[in-house]
């Protein structure tokens, strides 16, 4: 039923509580989602804390997950990226973490772009070439680095309502292409 | 794109700040409708995960998530009154409440839930007996104001469910077995606790009952 898909039966192990196969999905999947806190965080300590409380919620919410709806790794990405943003959103405005997490991101869309090695990353690349270049990086940029509508707004030099805007459409136009 | 469907592709790419975000993860948890658009919208997102390049984390951290989330729970011998049994019961009843308070049964197991960088301990006990499961703050500030902690038992391989709010003094629920396996869990919610049954806040301590 998951054939190709490891992290998904481990998944599957772990919400019947089997402590190996937690390992196992360590082992997998930790340096990846480690990347994930980091790049959003952009402090190891920080990341260190966003990926334990992660792995915590696998364990907890092993039995939630719905191998008909997303694959393995995109599941543990989906908690660790959704939980490290919240982190982030929880931080005091304009700290000095944000400073260094915003001096460690590639705003180069052209060097992420090369590292974009699947196939499915590839049609969503070239969804990505149907939007305009601005409002394709800052779709991106969010998606990747956890940037708030305040963050693009001010990085782009537009307002915040224009930026959300943008973002809606831009959504709107690279689901049409997905989903054509 | 409606605004429902707006609100789930911008949770699902990230934009929104903390307050927004909350009430789309409450709707996650409590509309299938609402976290099925999110799934959607994140399957659309996901193949751009491929550029998060890995990092190694530190060496040691499996073992702090280990630690964290099955501590050793500290099993404490049954303690029977021999003698109690050949007496009257109802008579025997009334004395130990009025006189002996301190009589109450010891605990079969004991267990400490504990978070890593977090305050708060909860001192959880189960007594067998009775068929209850108490809990109690052990240390660490009150929830703040608008806010409470929910306590929660996940046995394994099955979903949370909720045992009400813990405030000051001692919380008891009626629990019939406490196996291996079953997990104890403290979350911080909006007063009253998670109006869904599944838990919306941050999971802030928890302990694994541990073989024994």
């Amino acid at each position: 039923m998951n054939e190709g898909d490891p992290i998904a039966d481990l998944i599957f192990r772990v919400a019947d509580a089997d402590r190996a196969a937690f390992r196992a999905l360590y082992s997998a999947a930790s340096a990846k989602l480690f990347g994930v806190a980091f790049r959003i965080l952009g402090s190891r300590s920080e990341a260190e804390d966003a990926v334990q409380e992660a792995f915590t919620r696998i364990w907890l919410n092993a039995r939630r997950f719905d191998a008909a709806k997303a694959r393995g790794m995109t599941w543990a990405i989906a908690i660790t990226r959704n939980h490290a943003i919240d982190r982030l959103r929880a931080r005091p405005a304009a700290s000095e973490g944000d400073e260094a997490a915003l001096a460690i991101r590639d705003p180069s869309p052209g060097a992420e772009a090369q590292l974009i090695a699947k196939e499915e990353a590839g049609r969503i690349s070239d969804c990505f070439g149907t939007l305009e270049p601005a409002r394709a990086d800052a779709i991106r940029g969010a998606y990747l680095d956890g940037s708030s509508y305040e963050e693009l707004a001010a990085r782009h030099a537009v307002p915040l309502n224009t930026m959300r805007s943008w973002l809606r459409r831009g959504l709107m136009r690279l689901r049409e292409c997905l989903e054509a | 794109m409606d605004d429902r469907d707006g609100l789930a592709a911008e949770y699902a790419l990230g934009t929104l700040p903390l307050p927004d975000r909350l009430q789309a993860e409450r709707l996650i948890a409590s509309d299938p409708d609402f976290a099925s658009l999110v799934a959607r919208w994140q399957a659309h997102l996901a193949p751009l995960d491929a550029e998060y390049a890995p990092v190694d984390p530190p060496p040691d951290l499996l073992q702090r998530i280990e630690t964290r989330l099955f501590p050793v729970a500290t099993p404490v011998r049954r303690w029977r009154l021999p003698l109690f049994g050949a007496l009257t019961a109802g008579l025997l009843a009334v004395a130990i409440v009025a006189f002996m308070p301190a009589t109450r049964p010891q605990a079969t197991l004991t267990a400490t839930l504990t978070g890593e960088n977090q305050p708060l301990t909860i001192a959880a006990a189960f007594y067998e007996d009775q068929g209850e499961l108490s809990f109690v703050r052990a240390s660490g500030p009150a929830a703040a104001e608008g806010q409470d902690y929910e306590l929660w038992i996940i046995p394994a391989g099955q979903a949370a469910i909720s045992l009400g709010v813990l405030r000051e003094g001692e919380v008891r629920v009626p629990v019939a077995d406490l196996p291996p396996g079953t997990t104890l869990a403290v979350t911080l919610e909006t007063t009253g606790g998670s109006p869904t049954g599944v838990a919306q806040g941050p999971l802030l301590v928890a302990a694994v009952i541990g073989d024994s």
